[in-house]
């Protein structure tokens, strides 16, 4: 490859990469803690610890329709499931069940330290309605960014796949780790650039082929490959409901094996009434959602999607939807990916490193601005998130009860934006030392804070056979025990590394000389 | 460097789009393969914004990948337009 091509692909790796790199820590910084949002969901609101009586599922529907007549057009029904024992149904965004008496009851979400985490990974924290489609041109850059860091790598790929060289040049063991990481968990980066492309940007990208390549038809092609079934139209016709436990029974004659999670009714009490049931089937594929699509006031059955006859457009698509996911292999695949994603969010982190050291003047005292401010908004974005989430934490023990999902976001954003403005108002390696002492401790605390709030010792909890809680209580030391190192060498380095640096603590001699003076 | 990231940026879409859009026509049985060529549109539309940082300076990519897309798009309309490509729904 020529000198001058390789210069222009290190080019664009870095600036793509910088504009990218910031949101991608977050994503997967949130989305490595939102692969277990089952587990967190019991573990941010306790299980009622009596069993909650099983009813029928029409009942519900029947109670729904009758308070509220426009749930009709459309509602979701949630079978009752190991993290959320009560059935819910759900329309326009409200939420309703039966209380412990059996009577109808509208409900909030007692916490959302989940969905505030997961909304936090696709939107970075920006607001809900345009965040995700940031993301999704970060998508594209992230790809980009994995396709010119390929090129420039592949010439000296055998040479440096597995170094690691760890000495004086601070800069060459940086570049090692953040070569290291991205080239061995490249097809985990490549997987996770597509699939989000295609979660984020995958409607709205249908637009241009809609208008310029299928002249309008292109929905016609493809719609039955995307969705199970169209939304019904009202005939005008009325027609009883067939009893949800009926139209269950008959899903699963057709789809054997199908445990049902979710049913979603349009036009319910319209001859044309629709019931698409979801739910999934263990055939040992990536993909194992299937779907049953009813008439509902006939019974009839309109479509079956099973895994096994799926289209290979379906396929394709459900297989990169389950990949990101990451729910086809139980905790191992957690696990895995776990750990590839926080080995991503340090790959972003370590990206920034490197082009401070690399703007880094070594033989002067004074360092350029650029890479000053870089430091900063790398330490203030990247901690401030870290800080933020277990701040979330926190605030799901500690905030009063009732106005939890207020207290939790409020918590993540006063400190993510205190960090960044902290960042900014110190010397990068003050800031650094500071930043990561604020994460241990605030980590360090989500155990405690469990345990004066359920009054649940951990180390208990596990004779209880509750393994999240103590699950979480180790990571959380473990992390702040790490945040607590960083800090410690972060310090360190301003005190005692090479002075030529944004994140060095000595002074330059000008200003020792002007303080002597003074004195 | 400005003129190559903006061909990128600009004309990698619409490109791309073309790519894809016409081997997804050519192909024998569009209801079944047309998805997954929607997919594969991810890889190409990156591929191509990587192609044009290839080019020796950045007029020479717009004028190549500004060409290619016009010249294209015309061709395509011709050829549906003539009936030699159709859509099959």
């Amino acid at each position: 490859m020529k000198a001058a091509t390789l210069r222009t692909f290190i080019a664009v790796h870095t600036w793509v990469g910088l504009v990218a790199g910031f949101f991608l820590f977050i994503a997967f910084y949130a989305g490595s803690v939102t692969l277990f949002h089952e587990e967190l969901h019991a573990w941010e609101t306790p299980l009622p610890q009596t069993a909650v009586p099983q009813r029928d599922p029409q009942t519900l529907i029947d109670a729904v329709l009758l308070a509220h007549p426009k749930a009709k057009e459309a509602f979701y029904l949630r079978m009752p499931s190991k993290s959320e024992p009560q059935m819910v149904l759900e329309f326009d965004e409200r939420h309703f069940r039966f209380d412990a008496s059996g009577k109808l009851e509208e409900f909030h979400e007692r916490s959302q330290l989940v969905d505030f985490i997961y909304r936090l990974h696709y939107t970075a924290g920006l607001p809900n309605s345009w965040g995700i489609y940031v993301l999704g041109v970060v998508c594209i850059l992230y790809g980009l960014a994995l396709a010119s860091g390929v090129i420039i790598y592949a010439p000296s790929f055998f040479k440096d796949l597995f170094a690691l060289r760890i000495g004086k040049n601070i800069k060459r063991m940086w570049q090692d780790a953040h070569n290291a990481i991205g080239i061995l968990s490249l097809p985990f980066h490549l997987m996770y650039a597509w699939s989000s492309a295609v979660l984020a940007l995958g409607i709205i990208l249908l637009a241009p082929f809609q208008y310029m390549i299928f002249d309008g038809k292109l929905l016609q092609l493809v719609g039955a490959d995307i969705n199970a079934a169209a939304p019904p139209k009202a005939s005008g016709v009325a027609a009883p409901l067939i009893p949800a436990a009926q139209l269950l029974a008959e899903a699963q004659r057709v789809a054997p094996g199908i445990e049902i999670e979710t049913m979603v009714y349009r036009q319910a009490g319209d001859a044309n009434a629709q019931l698409q049931a979801y739910g999934p089937i263990h055939q040992k594929t990536v993909a194992s959602i299937g779907a049953v699509v009813l008439n509902a006031s006939s019974g009839k059955v309109q479509r079956v999607m099973m895994p096994e006859n799926y289209s290979p457009g379906t396929r394709f698509l459900r297989t990169l939807q389950m990949l990101h996911f990451g729910s086809f292999g139980d905790a191992a695949v957690q696990w895995m990916y776990f750990v590839l994603g926080m080995a991503g969010a340090f790959l972003f982190y370590s990206g920034n490193l490197l082009w401070i050291e690399a703007r880094r003047k070594r033989q002067k005292l004074v360092q350029p601005r650029s890479g000053k401010l870089m430091a900063q908004a790398t330490l203030g974005v990247c901690l401030g998130c870290v800080a933020g989430v277990s701040a979330v934490f926190l605030a799901n023990k500690l905030g009063p009860a009732g106005q939890l999902p207020l207290w939790e976001s409020r918590s993540y954003y006063s400190v993510f934006f205190g960090c960044v403005l902290w960042a900014f108002a110190r010397p990068p390696a003050r800031a650094a030392h500071e930043l990561l002492m604020l994460c241990a401790a605030l980590t360090l605390a989500v155990p405690f804070a469990h345990w004066w709030n359920t009054g649940l010792n951990p180390l208990l909890a596990l004779l209880h056979g509750d393994g999240v809680v103590t699950v979480v209580a180790v990571l959380s030391l473990l992390f702040a025990a790490l945040y607590w190192k960083m800090a410690r060498a972060a310090l360190h380095r301003g005190r005692h590394g090479d002075p030529h640096s944004v994140w060095s603590l000595q002074l330059p001699p000008s200003s020792v000389g002007a303080m002597q003076q003074a004195a | 460097m400005w003129g190559k990231s903006t061909a990128a940026a600009f004309l990698g879409l619409p490109l791309s789009v073309l790519i894809v859009g016409l081997a997804a026509l050519l192909s024998s049985d569009q209801a079944t393969t047309t998805l997954p060529w929607l997919m594969v549109f991810f890889l190409v539309w990156i591929a191509v914004m990587t192609g044009a940082f290839l080019f020796k300076t950045g007029l020479r990519a717009w004028l190549w990948m500004g060409g290619l897309t016009l010249a294209g798009y015309t061709a395509l309309h011709f050829l549906k337009a003539s009936g030699l490509i159709r859509i099959a729904a």
